[in-house]
């Protein structure tokens, strides 16, 4: 990592151009050729520093679905099933493991919350699983994904 | 469906992202540049984003913090105090009695200690959940 590829980090946060040659567009504003920045980005993602390239979704979108938290209390040997079947929703957008005495936690969308818990209750007879708590979303006051990039 | 797609998987990081991701679709890159543009004009998302790896920036605590508390003034203070991602107002569950929800990350334990005093000294009833492991990363 050097100087140049922090510059790109930081431009690429905020916005990654809709555009037939987004490189070049980048380039123009880091001031190295469109290829480097190219060879740059493609080498930070598999080095693991970029995740993904995604949309920023208004909060309008955001709060056409209800939304819920969805925190259970699974097996130490339980948790890579878990996981995989937790996972293979569409709906499904985070899935965390945390130290706590409800160690899966992840985020739900739906129609509805009716829609919601009963996928919910769905998901946790299929793994067995009894301990578990909604929290249904009532307001999301930041949506956010910048950090400071420094090194 | 197109914005499943991008949601889950994003834009393909490669050479010729978008004329990849255009074959994926099944479409041609022109058109799958002006779905987007489309999109974007029409409110339905804001921009194009790339997510950063936070623990590769620096940032090696992360945390879910839960907090009780009514005054929403509460709120700015506590964005200021950290860096945080996200924050939201969930409905409490008697089983876990919090009613806000920030995803905090943190250098240090010692940056962690510091917010964690801060909302002591503001009288905050919160639980800090550490993150283990991003299930979804693998």
């Amino acid at each position: 990592m050097d100087k140049i590829d922090i510059e790109i980090l930081k431009f690429i946060q905020k916005e990654f151009p809709v555009d037939e040659r987004p490189y070049r567009r980048i380039s123009e504003h880091i001031g190295i050729d469109e290829r480097d920045v190219a060879e740059r980005i493609i080498n930070l993602h598999r080095e693991g520093y970029i995740k993904k390239i995604i949309p920023k979704f208004s909060m309008e979108s955001y709060e056409k679905y209800e939304r819920a938290l969805v925190a259970m209390n699974i097996k130490e040997n339980d948790i890579d099933y878990a996981r995989k079947y937790i996972n293979s929703f569409e709906n499904v957008t985070h899935n965390y493991l945390r130290d706590h005495h409800y160690n899966i936690w992840f985020t739900v969308s739906g129609k509805n919350y009716e829609e919601i818990k009963s996928q919910v209750e769905n998901i946790a007879e299929k793994l067995n699983v009894r301990d578990y708590i909604i929290l249904k979303t009532l307001k999301a006051i930041k949506l956010d994904t910048e950090f400071g990039v420094e090194i | 469906m197109i914005n499943t797609y991008l949601l889950k998987r994003g834009i393909p990081i490669t050479k010729d992202p978008y004329g990849d991701l255009a074959k994926i679709l099944k479409i041609e890159k022109k058109d799958l540049i002006e779905i987007l543009n489309n999109m974007i004009r029409e409110k339905q998302i804001i921009k194009f984003r790339a997510l950063l790896n936070h623990e590769k920036l620096g940032y090696r605590v992360n945390a879910l913090i839960a907090m009780l508390f009514d005054k929403e003034e509460y709120v700015n203070n506590i964005i200021s105090m950290a860096h945080i991602t996200h924050f939201y107002v969930r409905e409490p569950d008697i089983r876990f009695p919090f009613n806000y929800f920030a995803m905090a990350h943190f250098h240090d334990e010692e940056e962690l200690k510091k917010f964690s005093d801060e909302l002591n000294r503001m009288n905050v009833r919160f639980e800090i959940l550490r993150t283990i492991k991003d299930l979804r990363s693998e």
